[in-house]
């Protein structure tokens, strides 16, 4: 506890050293640039301007501006700003004034873009920071979508080291992490459940995303709570100059933004939503069937989001916005007097954000969030009602602060704080004769203090490092750990680098599952006294190079994964109406490691990626599997996939994309035995018997997905129609295998037949996007 | 739980099935027994041996085993001989007339050679009755003259129990077809608890209702044979092990006890 004392005393001084005098890192009168979008005037967040002479590169921040060190000026550097969906613009830096807005024009009609990240080839080479993927929303429009519903996070799935839990799902496992070790955050407000409808969907609406970025480990000390990766999702800026309509028309949902400035030039607002049409559909299809004895009525589900976000630009150095999402989806089962069952699940999120510039030398942005996440799960049924609640709501604040300009030496420190409030498993049972109540409330104080680094003493070395130390306090326990950081980079030659680094994390709220995917009951539980923080150890070593004068960007990355007091359910655990769940986990380890490579071509009218990940991943528990190790489902051992975007013209741009994987390990009964001492005829049904756990590997997953869009111009803005082909080929790939047992003529058991399940044959869609 | 999720999939996957050849990992067939102790019931005990998932055959009988019973002070050894239980309709092969006394102080045990294999457990009759404190009929909401019977019983606070419940005109498994429910009171340790049954039952039907108290091993034993055939129609799940109560291979070994009361429905 002292030594915890003592250390933060010690870092919180070197914070306060920081930010008052900033001598060490600071540059005098940095020039800024306002970004803008010639056609909107709305400012571009996350354009980037590199530096064709030095290795100078910097992104522009929630409000579009941008800050070039005077040395950049002087020395006369070749600039070079981009941004996805606008053409290129080279300046040259000793033509900058202090402060000036710089507009970019649309590259073509509103849609289109063929860009794949918003970094250049050779800032990508010499970034010290390694295994990051950004995906923007409008390259999440131009790619293929299950029934055209563009899922910016389902591309990750794309990118090596990113698996999926089976085909079409949304769930997420990076380097052989957990679901639940991916931090995933909107606009700093954690996520605790990203995904819709058993994770066919995730949360988040394309229309109300500007980009997401993914960290794979190895993350800044700025973030923390999870051992894998870190998901940072922006969320876009209304306009400030018009009011502006944008949506879309698609086979399962239908989506409306909103946009307009609310005093022009200062404030504006963006309001989005989505909402799907299953249950209208289902509903009509009961009331045609109504008095069909014979049919059996199809439950009614939908999920909704909204989202929110407001900015406000107070002053040249100061900068508010805020965000909020609400999203929920709900089931019902068909009407039944003697039986109902309704189930809602949902996120609710909120952050309010300030960013202010101290003295031109420091940045400091704020951010005060909610999160909420609960489902409740209720059954009506034979005069008892079950009633199953769970749920977890956080409160934070986190203060950022850091250099303002990327010189020689930069660096970034803050404080962050999070109070989670947890309700586990309350389950209530009540009818007019009895009743009970049983679960579990907990309470956990997190907190962060880090210090992070970036040394670039000249154009070969760059060193980066941080510190972060974690805490975190729940029933009466108080666990404090440093988190450090260590990063560095060589440039070989003028486009070309090796890169390494070493990361520690902490993770101290478990999700309880029994499931082998994500499932709206999973539970958020608390480190404990029992129930130990997990924590992890990565290891990284990188290279990466540009080829054809930059227009190909290539990397090769390996890494080692060490985790511990990994957490699981045991065999059989109860999760429903359990008053202390913990006495059911079991505790373990596990083991990452493997190869990604990448190559992407960044220029020309064909762009595109292909990535092959070699992995492995292993878990090992003493009370599963006899102690041995087993394979969780997302271990793959090779991973392929090829991107493309063709852009024949202004109108028209073909997309697609082919993958190839291992088949997903999954636990199959092996042996069988009758027993008699059940309902029914004791010969009617066999029980089967499971021996080792991920003991049979299906069937290796490919699949082509096409999609093509049709830029269209209407009087008052500009539209497009996407035509998609999921699945092209009708690939059955394996989800799961199903045994079926084949009774003879007197209803005995007489043989098993396995069968395996597809999820998606050819699936094609058209969706209809407009802007006016 | 098992609706929504089988909800979800028909609603969200166009998913479609084919019969493939699947070559699953080698199997060692066990031993498997099945042998319950019941106040004046003589010892019964069926041997078989497990097979591979996919075989052919059904069932295997193993009809040449040593299986050696004791109740600490008596040794008997069971005769291989076909016979049914009356009542239940199960099936056993190893036989033996002498007849259980309920003794809460002893330990059973049985050990079975055979196959070269052994298998052996041992129970106790530890468990303690919890008595019905009432029996309601009530006819259902949707469908006239259908009837649901409900159960209350208070359940003892000292310590955990475990409860199957089964309701039925008759309630012998023998092609019947009985409401069978077990529950565990983690959730009602030392309240009273209520059950219903289906409504299956119509007017002038006399309703057997049967609280057996189980022991946890056989209450763990039932319940993980349940999620093992759960998991064949569950992508999700994570199957788990069957939870034997005999050592050397699989199945049950345990003492029974139940209460049992009938209502005619009027």
């Amino acid at each position: 506890m002292i030594h915890g004392k003592f250390t933060l005393t010690v870092l919180a001084s070197i914070f306060l050293i920081i930010i008052i005098n900033d001598k060490a890192v600071a540059q005098n009168n940095p020039y800024v640039i306002g970004l803008k979008a010639h056609d909107s005037g709305q400012p571009l967040i996350g354009a980037t301007v590199v530096s064709l002479n030095s290795s100078f590169r910097e992104i522009s921040d929630s409000t579009g501006h941008i800050k070039i060190p005077e040395s950049v000026k002087y020395k006369a550097e070749k600039l070079e700003i981009s941004m996805i969906g606008f053409k290129k613009l080279a300046i040259n830096a000793k033509s900058l004034v202090r402060r000036q807005n710089i507009e970019l024009e649309t590259d073509a009609v509103v849609l289109e873009e063929v860009i794949f990240t918003d970094n250049g080839v050779l800032a990508k080479v010499k970034d010290i920071q390694m295994g990051t993927v950004t995906i923007t929303a409008i390259e999440a429009r131009k790619l293929p979508s299950i029934l055209g519903e563009v899922d910016i996070v389902k591309l990750l799935q794309l990118k090596p080291g990113v698996k999926t839990a089976g085909e079409g799902l949304a769930g997420f496992y990076v380097r052989g992490g957990g679901a639940d070790q991916n931090l995933i955050l909107i606009d700093n407000a954690p996520v605790y459940n990203p995904n819709h409808l058993l994770g066919l969907f995730s949360i988040f609406n394309v229309d109300a995303v500007h980009d997401v970025k993914l960290y794979k480990g190895g993350y800044p000390a700025e973030y923390s709570g999870r051992l894998s990766s870190v998901l940072d999702i922006s969320m876009r800026a209304g306009s400030m100059d018009s009011l502006s309509i944008s949506g879309g028309l698609g086979l399962l949902s239908s989506r409306l933004s909103v946009e307009s400035p609310i005093v022009k030039g200062k404030s504006s607002i963006i309001i989005s939503a989505r909402r799907t049409y299953f249950d209208i559909l289902t509903n009509a299809i009961n009331r045609s069937k109504q008095g069909d004895s014979s049919y059996d009525p199809i439950p009614a589900y939908f999920f909704s989001d909204l989202n929110l976000r407001t900015d406000w630009k107070i002053n040249k150095n100061n900068s508010l916005w805020a965000t909020g999402y609400l999203g929920s989806d709900n089931f019902r089962s068909p009407p039944d007097p003697e039986s109902t069952v309704r189930f809602t699940w949902g996120n609710r999120t909120a952050s309010l954000n300030w960013k202010t510039i101290l003295q031109k030398k420091a940045e400091i942005t704020s951010t005060l969030f909610y999160s909420n996440y609960k489902y409740q799960l209720s059954n009506e049924y034979n005069f008892n009602n079950l009633e199953l609640r769970s749920g977890i709501s956080t409160v934070g604040l986190k203060i950022v602060a850091g250099s303002l300009n990327r010189t020689t030496l930069n660096w970034k420190a803050g404080i962050d704080g999070l109070l989670h409030k947890l309700n586990i498993g309350d389950f209530k049972s009540s009818s007019d004769l009895s009743g009970f109540k049983v679960g579990e409330k907990a309470n956990g104080n997190e907190w962060g203090v880090f210090v992070n680094t970036e040394w670039n003493p000249g154009n070969k070395l760059a060193l980066m490092g941080g510190l972060r130390m974690s805490g975190f306090y729940s029933g009466g326990k108080m666990n404090i750990n440093p988190e450090p950081r260590v990063s560095a980079r060589w440039n070989i030659g003028e486009n070309s680098a090796i890169k390494a680094n070493y990361t520690r994390m902490y993770q101290y709220m478990h999700l309880a599952s029994i499931s082998t995917a994500s499932l709206p009951t999973d539970i958020w539980y608390p480190s404990t006294n029992k129930t130990k923080p997990q924590y992890a150890d990565q290891l990284s070593l990188g290279w990466s190079k540009g080829l054809k004068d930059n227009i190909l960007y290539l990397s090769l990355e390996g890494y080692y994964k060490w985790m511990k007091n990994q957490v699981e359910f045991r065999d059989g655990a109860d999760i429903f109406g359990n008053p202390k769940l913990e006495n059911d986990f079991v505790y373990g380890k596990g083991d990452a490691y493997g190869v990604e490579s990448y190559l992407e071509k960044k220029k020309g009218k064909t762009t595109g990626w292909l990535g092959y990940t070699l992995s492995w991943a292993t878990r090992t528990f003493a009370d599963i599997n006899d102690g041995t190790p087993f394979r969780p489902r997302y271990d793959r051992r090779h991973d392929f996939s090829f991107v493309f975007i063709h852009k024949f013209n202004n109108k028209f741009s073909l997309s697609g994309n082919w993958i190839f994987g291992s088949g997903a390990w999954i636990t199959v009964p092996l042996g069988r035995y009758i027993f008699q001492d059940q309902v029914g005829n004791r010969f009617e049904r066999i029980t089967p018997v499971y021996t080792k756990r991920s003991n049979y590997q299906l069937a290796p997953v490919h699949r082509l997905d096409m999609s093509l869009v049709m830029s269209l111009r209407t009087r008052k803005g500009a539209a497009d129609l996407t035509f998609s082909l999921y699945n092209a080929y009708s690939r059955r790939n394996p989800f799961y295998i199903r045994f079926r047992q084949l009774n003879d003529e007197k209803g005995l058991a007489a043989s098993i037949e396995p069968r395996v399940v597809s999820l998606f044959p050819v699936l094609p869609a058209v969706t209809y996007n407009f802007k006016f | 739980m098992r609706l929504f999720i089988v909800s979800m999939i028909v609603i969200a996957f166009v998913s479609c099935d084919k019969v493939i050849d699947v070559e699953l990992p080698p199997y060692e067939p066990e031993l498997v027994m099945e042998m319950y102790l019941e106040e004046g019931q003589p010892l019964r005990c069926l041997l078989i041996e497990s097979l591979p998932y996919t075989d052919t055959a059904i069932n295997k009988p193993v009809n040449n085993a040593l299986v050696i019973f004791s109740d600490g002070t008596k040794t008997d050894t069971l005769s291989y001989m076909i016979n049914q239980d009356k009542f239940t309709g199960r099936l056993f092969n190893y036989f033996h007339p002498r007849l259980i006394t309920t003794d809460s102080n002893k330990t059973y045990t049985l050990t079975i050679i055979g196959e070269n294999k052994k298998i052996s457990g041992k129970t106790k009759f530890s468990q303690k009755i919890t008595g019905i404190d009432s029996l309601i009929v009530r006819e259902s909401i949707s469908e006239a003259d259908s009837f649901s019977v409900g159960v209350i019983i208070s359940d003892p606070a000292d310590k955990a129990n475990y409860y199957r419940f089964l309701v039925g005109k008759t309630i012998n498994f023998f092609g019947s077809d009985p409401t069978d429910f077990r529950v565990s009171d983690i959730s009602f340790n030392g309240k009273k608890y209520s059950f219903f049954s289906e409504a299956d039952f119509a007017r002038n039907d006399t309703v057997t209702i049967r609280i057996y108290s189980l022991l946890k091993e056989h209450y763990d034993y039932l319940e993980s044979i349940g999620n093992a055939r759960r998991s064949n129609f569950n992508p999700f799940s994570q199957p788990g092990r069957i939870k034997s109560t005999v050592e050397g291979g699989l199945g049950i070994f345990t003492s029974i006890i139940y209460t049992e009361r009938k209502v005619i429905i009027k």
